[in-house]
């Protein structure tokens, strides 16, 4: 009696270890498409685009499928993306028309949970409303992003990205963009990291103005219940250093998802001191060996789990970038009217960009004279482009009638050519 | 004193004509033409399946895409889903009435490169899934019409096997599951009967599932060739049954005529 219990207990013992260790969970049994149906897509994202998708479960009955969230539930190394309408998923569907031509930067989602490929769970066996919300991550080729969530429609038998998008029929598209989630770039220089990593923005079927709030008024019953949206925050910070190539650049690359393939630098927002409130940092990190790009990442946090994928900005950091935008201001312009000179200029990328001086020849050139009073600031996002136009009082010029633009950097500085007035 | 003991087929014949005019006197069969008035029901929550409206469609038909099948059919944009799966691969096709997806996606699979077409051919022996919140049980439905191909073969893939060269690992359970049209003039009555007709070895070589769009999956489970369950398993008119080989067996696809009256 005594070693059947014995034995009985060990066997217990090693199916409790064996459950823990190796969870299985089944991909759907019947189709649990995830996609976009309603003529919807993704603009303005650079392709290459990759996506990763996840369902989360709020672990109250019956919304207990995904119980740790994308650990349980997720699409794996399944392409998910489509960049445009000749191509097919990683489950051999073909992508909606609606992904357009490649490289014109629209793409769409296209998956199921009942279909083949690498991935893990079902978020919803029962096919009911509400169960497994799924959130679908896109980061595309130059660091720009979206994170959607949606719940399933039971009306429309899917995880339809268009209820988080503009009830127009087809949906109106929503854009990736650089400011929703991830990071944002000020600067790496001196190995220090400085940028901003928000909270993550997650477009949800619960936005004014989209198919799950307004059901298209009429057509389908909206799916909005606030109380069924995950709370977000920060994830952590990631690196990632690649070759630079100098036919794509640091910031063309086909980006990478998984955190698996990074380097957790490691920084957890939360915990961290170089991290203020509003998510502003500058943490020390080694720049990039010689030929080498640094690649920065963040994660984000639902429901108090952190994403297994980049939600956000990728190609960031770019000290090794040969084909980064100079911050030098080109299309440099002045023109003298009244008692101030009127001067234009723009620039294609700040990386580094600290601001502007203008500078003029005074005494025929023999002397290059600061004519500004401060510093004028960088105006450029994330490192990208701005234009500018600034009045300074004729008489700073002290009689010269060729300026520069001199951009000050974070080490050294860059000259423009010379504009007349 | 001789007594009339009616042969299968006969059974067969006389079933099929009962079914027909059960269907509203709508349905009328040859090896001309049909026209058939398809009733559609609605999803129920409480009963997974329901209102999936799994339909037939004739071999020979006006309908060449999805929205072929969305504007002929009169069914509402947005809220009306058509959905199939390709057997060969295993993706599923879904697309909302009134979307240019609808318009690119064909019956019959041609819109797919042929490698991943069942055999290498176009597979208008497919059926669709036809769904929709706002179908009323009862009242809904739509009239479908089109007309037989006496020569099409109906083939159906192998599982996915290692042998034949397929990826097993993650491989969908949906390769080689065939939504088969059945023939609005079949003589088949019951899964067993499509088994024969198709095919499929002797033993659980094959398993044969409807979907009934009242009363859900639950009602009506998959049951396996050559059992008795099987035998009594009737097909219903107009609705498309999905038949997969439980086995990988010969790596080319089964092959055979749909018999019909």
């Amino acid at each position: 009696m005594k070693r059947a219990l014995i034995g009985s207990t060990a066997l217990a013992g090693v199916l409790v270890i064996a459950v823990m260790v190796t969870p299985v969970f089944a991909a759907c049994v019947n189709p649990t498409p995830l996609q976009h149906l309603l003529g919807g897509w993704f603009s303005n994202c650079t392709e290459p685009v990759r996506a990763f998708a996840f369902g989360v479960s709020s672990n109250v009955a019956p919304d207990t499928t995904c119980p740790n969230g994308a650990a349980s539930c997720n699409t794996g190394s399944v392409l998910i993306a489509c960049p445009d309408a000749g191509s097919s998923n990683g489950q051999l569907a073909g992508c909606q028309p609606d992904a357009g031509t490649p490289n014109d930067g629209n793409v769409t989602i296209l998956f199921d949970w009942g279909g083949g490929g690498s991935f893990t769970g079902c978020p919803n066996p029962a096919q009911a409303a509400n169960i497994g919300r799924n959130y679908v991550q896109v980061v595309d080729a130059k660091g720009k992003s979206l994170f959607v969530t949606v719940p399933y429609s039971f009306d429309l038998g899917a995880y339809a990205l268009d209820l988080a998008q503009p009830d127009t029929f087809p949906a109106g598209p929503i854009s990736c963009t650089t400011n929703e989630a991830g990071l944002t770039f000020r600067s790496f220089t001196g190995g220090t990291l400085c940028g901003n990593m928000p909270v993550p923005r997650a477009h949800t079927d619960c936005d004014p103005g989209t198919w799950g709030v307004t059901g298209g008024n009429g057509f389908i019953p909206p799916t909005c219940q606030a109380s069924t949206l995950f709370p977000l925050n920060r994830g952590k910070l990631y690196r990632k250093d690649t070759p630079a190539d100098a036919s794509k650049a640091c910031t063309g690359a086909d980006p990478v998802l998984s955190t698996g393939a990074w380097t957790n630098i490691p920084i957890d927002p939360v915990a961290n001191p170089n991290f203020a409130s509003n998510g502003d940092f500058c943490v020390p990190t080694p720049p990039p060996a010689a030929g080498q790009c640094a690649h920065f990442g963040a994660t984000g946090m639902v429901n108090g789990v952190e994403t297994p994928a980049m939600v956000g900005d990728l190609d960031l950091g770019s000290a090794g970038d040969p084909n980064a935008p100079s911050p030098r201001a080109v299309q440099v312009s002045a023109n003298a009217g009244g008692n101030s000179v009127s001067i234009s200029f723009r620039t294609e990328g700040e990386l580094g960009l600290v601001g502007f001086n203008v500078l003029a020849d005074a005494q025929g050139g023999k002397n290059r004279i600061k004519v500004n009073s401060a510093l004028i600031d960088k105006k450029g996002v994330e490192g990208g482009g701005a234009s500018y136009s600034v009045q300074i009082p004729k008489g700073n010029f002290k009689g010269a009638k060729v300026l520069y633009i001199e951009s000050v950097l974070t080490s050294g500085t860059l000259l423009s050519d010379p504009a007349s007035f | 004193m001789i007594r009339f003991k009616p042969s299968r087929t006969t059974v067969a014949a006389v079933v099929a004509v009962v079914l027909i005019l059960a269907a509203g006197g709508a349905a009328v069969a040859s090896n001309m033409g049909f026209k058939m008035n398809k009733a559609f029901y609605p999803p129920n929550a409480a009963k997974p399946g329901a209102g999936d409206n799994w339909t037939s469609i004739p071999f020979n038909r006006p309908y060449s895409t999805f929205a072929d099948v969305c504007t002929q059919l009169a069914l509402p944009n947005v809220s009306t889903s058509i959905f199939q799966v390709n057997p060969e691969t295993g993706a599923t096709r879904l697309c909302s009435c009134g979307t240019a997806a609808c318009g690119t996606l064909k019956l019959d699979l041609t819109d797919r490169p042929v490698a991943e077409l069942p055999g290498g051919v176009a597979a208008p022996y497919l059926g669709i899934r036809i769904r929709n919140n706002t179908f009323v049980a009862g009242t809904s439905s739509a009239i479908i019409v089109g007309s037989h191909s006496p020569s099409l073969q109906l083939l159906l893939r192998r599982i996915p096997s290692a042998t034949c060269g397929d990826v097993t690992a993650g491989a969908s359970s949906n390769i080689g599951a065939t939504w088969f049209s059945v023939p609005y003039h079949t003589t088949a009555v019951t899964a067993q009967d499509l088994c024969v007709q198709s095919g499929v070895p002797a033993g659980p070589s094959a398993t044969v599932a409807r979907v009934d769009p009242i009363n859900g999956t639950a009602a009506s489970p998959a049951v396996t060739c050559n059992t008795s369950a099987a035998s009594t398993l009737n097909l219903v008119l107009g609705e498309a049954v999905r038949i997969r080989r439980t086995s990988a067996g010969v790596c080319t696809p089964l092959s055979s005529i749909p018999a019909h009256f």
